[in-house]
């Protein structure tokens, strides 16, 4: 199976929180595997993925947020409770420097340079992941008869000390479903590439060809082992849309014939340049049931999709491997 | 009379978590609070309650034995009450949010989208964080002081209220056929530079529904009582006796005339902890349960984070020993407990059990019409305006209190029947806000 997700990408600001609802459960009527909430004016994303946890059923969610604005504690905690709310479905994108206007909102945080946004942004990284493996999945007895509620031995204190951020732990809420909820890099610059193979397992790409969409990969697979990293940690996701959307620029522009459109998925996915697609749509219901009901069978045809993916952690529909807390032995 | 329901775990009671037909995996299952939500909800509550501490306190501390109880995890509060949203209609949705570790930009923007989710149900329970645990969870050695806390916990405020205050109301005609998104005229850039926010403004989410989102407090320390006279729009009290509870209201409503606010802008919520049963006895009896399951070793800790010192290895059944109280946070209780331990000559266990039924949220055990009367009297005689259901067990406790005691107060004309007001400050009785910038409008360039 071939991952294909969706990113509610119009260029409007998001206000209409059932607008956003609908698109969530056309998209998830569709098969789609996971739905990006990019940072966009209008409703938090992170907000969103918390309320669409409970308004969905099968399909992945993953909000945007920006790495200098956040707490490591505070982002594990609530990124953690939104996988234990959608049952494994929850995966996070993150920006190592965020747009310049919303610095303005933050003027008394002293803003890292450039040159440290993105070990900054992956010492954070590693601290939410780091808070995630506080408990083991078996530290919970709960035994009413014996009164023991949790084995001391089973938590870890974090004690982190870095460059950047000083972090005690252990977390408040215990291991995700999924173990380690996956980090999309949303790529596209240097810096976002360079956070990709430090701490990432899913780069959104935007290549704009073939040949462009190979030459990432093959300097993704650089960086990744530069980083004592295998080529397969990483899930490559190159964003597209229809020509006729209306989203944010970024994506590359596709013909609209849906069976040349799941040709070029093919291809690109057979030559080994992608993993799958982030279709970027607008916000609209209507738009998004009537793409997947074009393209849908195409893709099916070609073998790229079953007819509905199983509900199954986010993690399972990227491909990933499991992600067993550092402490197990 | 105002009702909250607090839900962030699986009861006030330590040993409610063995009995049967408690979930002890509950913290973790959206599921129960869902289900205890929608109980609420069923009983006409004002509101949900999410209390939060982002740490699990006193985890080193080997006289308090963490590993048997049960309240130490939890989920998120904002994550948690957006999917709450989602499955409740009417009842309001508090989230407790600090302001020590978090950046006004942010939980403006939170609440707002929070606020718009829910249809303008959402409050949020302000406090400033006074663990050590949890200091060390951002990167300090130690708590920042009190007046500190509290001085920045103001100006968060300020900013999180101007940033609610961006868009005035239509600034958004989003007329097509001019090509007009916004009116330029109708927003405002907050350009806030104080001691310890600089905040450009505007925010990027449309007023939320109730413009200005309820803030509730809770803190017995001069500073705390001073912020809720000033600031907040209700407050969680908590009192041993009825005498304590109307010393605390009347303390509060006298602070705020120097704010220029009237004692009604504040609605009083005490604590209060019911053991309800549909006879005496059947009440008697499950408070005997409860207190059965709560392990020595976990009364003791009870008992040292009540200022006590380490009891171990003393006899629990035998008198309290001649101690010292350590001073913390809630001195005048654990010195009104040590003064009770002595006039009755109470045992080790006698003391926590009586910490357990209620101590400084008031705990009573009896019927329905046994609580009203408390929760009436409470009501009538300047002690409360309203209260915080503090169930031993849930949901059960919950299922119960609404199934029980929420028909006697009905019958007693003193709570609602149905839902009317739609939105969280409404039902504070709390004016609808107002902008800033409303009265200046007329003034503002073009």
């Amino acid at each position: 199976m071939m991952p294909l997700g969706i990113s509610l990408s119009a260029p409007a600001a998001v206000t209409d929180f059932d607008q956003v609802l609908a698109a969530a459960q056309a998209a998830e009527a569709a098969g789609f595997d996971f739905l990006c909430l990019p940072e966009r004016p209008g409703l938090d994303p992170i907000a969103l993925a918390a309320a669409l946890a409970a308004g969905t059923e099968r399909i992945g969610l993953v909000p945007s947020c920006s790495a200098p604005f956040h707490q490591p504690y505070n982002l594990a905690r609530r990124l953690g409770s939104i996988d234990h709310i959608s049952q494994g479905r929850f995966g996070w994108a993150l920006q190592p420097a965020p747009p310049l206007p919303e610095i303005e909102h933050f003027a008394h945080l002293p803003m890292p340079a450039s040159d440290i946004a993105v070990p900054r942004a992956a010492e954070l990284a590693g601290i939410v992941a780091a808070l995630w493996d506080s408990w083991d999945d078996d530290a919970f007895l709960r035994d009413k008869a014996s009164g023991m509620y949790f084995d001391r031995a089973k938590f870890h204190w974090l004690n982190h000390e870095g460059a950047h951020y000083r972090v005690r732990g252990p977390l408040d809420t215990a291991r995700p479903p999924q173990g380690r909820p996956p980090m999309m890099v949303l790529g596209g610059t240097t810096i976002a590439h360079d956070l990709a193979c430090a701490a990432a397992e899913i780069l959104h790409s935007l290549p704009r060809h073939l040949a462009d969409a190979r030459a990432t990969r093959a300097g993704l697979q650089r960086g990744l082992a530069e980083q004592g990293r295998s080529a397969d940690a990483l899930c490559i996701l190159a964003g597209i849309a229809p020509t006729s959307a209306d989203v944010q620029p970024g994506p590359l522009r596709v013909s609209e014939t849906p069976a040349m459109i799941a040709a070029l998925m093919g291809e690109w996915r057979d030559t080994g340049a992608v993993d799958g697609f982030i279709i970027h749509l607008s916000d609209s219901p209507e738009a998004i049931t009537q793409v997947a009901m074009d393209l849908m069978p195409a893709l099916r045809e070609r073998g790229l999709r079953d007819a509905l993916p199983p509900r199954s952690p986010l993690r399972d529909r990227l491909g990933l491997h499991a992600a067993p807390s550092r402490y197990a032995a | 009379m105002i009702l909250g329901l607090p839900i962030h775990f699986l009861g006030y009671h330590q040993g409610c978590w063995r009995l049967p037909d408690v979930p002890a995996d509950g913290v973790l299952q959206f599921e129960h609070f869902a289900e205890c939500a929608r109980i609420a909800e069923r009983g006409k509550l004002d509101f949900v309650f999410l209390a939060d501490s982002a740490a699990v306190r006193n985890l080193d501390d080997p006289s308090i034995p963490r590993d048997r109880e049960h309240e130490h995890l939890r989920m998120e509060p904002m994550a948690l009450l957006a999917a709450l949203a989602m499955v409740t209609e009417r009842i309001g949705l508090v989230a407790t949010v600090s302001t020590t570790y978090n950046e006004p930009f942010m939980v403006a923007r939170g609440f707002a989208s929070l606020d718009h989710i829910a249809g303008g149900r959402i409050g949020w329970n302000l406090v400033t964080g006074f663990s050590r645990d949890e200091a060390r969870n951002y990167g300090y050695d130690a708590v920042i002081d009190s007046d500190t806390r509290h001085e920045r916990a103001r100006e968060f405020v300020d900013v999180v209220n101007g940033l609610y205050d961006s868009w005035d109301d239509g600034a958004f005609p989003r007329d097509r056929a001019t090509g007009i998104y916004f009116d330029r005229a109708k927003m405002h850039f907050l350009d806030h530079r104080g001691t310890h926010f600089t905040v450009r403004g505007p925010l990027d989410v449309q007023t939320p529904p109730q413009r200005h989102l309820p803030i509730i407090t809770a803190g017995y320390s001069d500073q705390a009582n001073e912020f809720t006279a000033e600031r907040a729009n209700a407050v969680y009290s908590a009192a041993p006796t009825i005498e304590v509870g109307r010393a605390y209201y009347a303390d509060v409503k006298n602070r705020m005339a120097k704010y220029g606010r009237p004692p009604e802008a504040v609605t009083v919520l005490a604590g209060i902890m019911p053991f309800l049963g549909r006879t005496r006895q059947e009440a008697r009896d499950k408070l005997d349960r409860l207190q059965s399951l709560i392990q020595p070793e976990v009364g003791l800790g009870m008992l040292r984070l009540h200022n006590f010192p380490d009891l171990r290895g003393h006899d629990i059944d035998g008198p309290m020993p001649e101690v010292a109280l350590s001073r913390g946070r809630y001195d005048m209780f654990s010195d009104m407990l040590l003064e009770r331990v002595r006039r009755e000559n109470l045992t080790i266990r006698q003391t926590y059990e009586v910490i357990a039924e209620g101590f400084w949220q008031y705990g009573k055990v009896g019927t329905a019409s046994d609580i009203a009367d408390v929760m009436e009297e409470w009501f009538t005689t300047g002690a409360a305006d309203g209260f915080n259901v503090q169930c031993p067990y849930l949901p059960g406790g919950a299922a119960d209190f609404v199934d029980l005691v929420v028909p006697e107060l009905q019958r007693r004309g003193l709570f609602r029947k149905q839902y009317e007001e739609a939105t969280l400050r409404e039902r504070l009785g709390m004016a609808p806000a107002v902008s800033r910038y409303a009265t200046t409008r007329e003034e503002l360039p073009a």
